[in-house]
């Protein structure tokens, strides 16, 4: 009988998360909960996004963030959860 | 043809077994208490979620948790994550009728400060509550 042999390249893997493709639908994503954040706060764009790919040890994951980057929108969000709520439009 | 059945309160299922579960203890609601507030209160919302089939209904519920101490929140939100895993196959007695609870998944605790509450202590958890339809 005959055995299989599985050989992993991690290298693919870490290629594979920053894959245009990959990077696109999380983009797409992080932007939907962006807009819905700052829905709640008309002409002030309190909340911001960033993406990025993590280190390579241990994986290498991408990363996209919604975070606060006012004053006003920290307050605002830690007294609406804005941000758990918006957090539905990345699904 | 395929007639999707009404999906069940999830706010109210979420209230009625905390409101169980707390008794006496602390306040359970959908708003923050008025006027004078009680030592601890817990307030229930539904932050997302829906019906991904005919028979369940997932919603993401928010259950934020205040006390007068870091320690009375923490608890109160640990008896809130064991009153709901509890609650999973079980069936809840509402005011709108009864509701099957299938599972409470994903919890995360966080200790969040409320801005304008400021002598409260606010721990937070949220989850899917998944209910048949």
């Amino acid at each position: 009988m005959s055995s299989i042999r599985v050989k992993l390249h991690n290298r693919g893997f870490y290629q594979l998360r920053s894959a245009p493709s990959v990077v696109a639908d999380l983009e797409r994503r992080g932007r939907r909960v962006l807009d819905a954040a700052n829905r709640t706060m008309p002409g002030r764009d309190g909340y911001a996004m960033s993406s990025f790919q993590g280190k390579k040890k241990p994986q290498g994951r991408w990363f996209v963030q919604v975070y606060t980057r006012s004053n006003h929108a920290k307050r605002s969000n830690a007294k609406h959860n804005t941000l758990v709520s918006a957090l539905e439009q990345a699904r | 043809m395929l007639i999707w059945p009404t999906p069940k309160p999830a706010v109210l299922t979420a209230i009625t077994i905390l409101t169980e579960a707390f008794g006496e203890y602390a306040f359970v609601s959908a708003k923050l208490p008025a006027g004078q507030r009680p030592d601890r209160f817990v307030r229930v919302s539904r932050t997302g979620g829906g019906q991904d089939n005919i028979v369940t209904d997932t919603a993401r519920i928010l259950i934020e948790c205040f006390a007068k101490d870091v320690g009375q929140a923490e608890a109160m939100c640990a008896t809130t994550v064991a009153a709901l895993r509890n609650a999973s196959g079980t069936t809840v007695t509402t005011t709108s009728g009864e509701v099957f609870v299938r599972f409470w998944d994903n919890d995360t605790i966080v200790d969040f400060p409320h801005p304008d509450l400021i002598d409260y202590e606010r721990w937070q958890v949220s989850g899917d509550l998944s209910l048949k339809t």
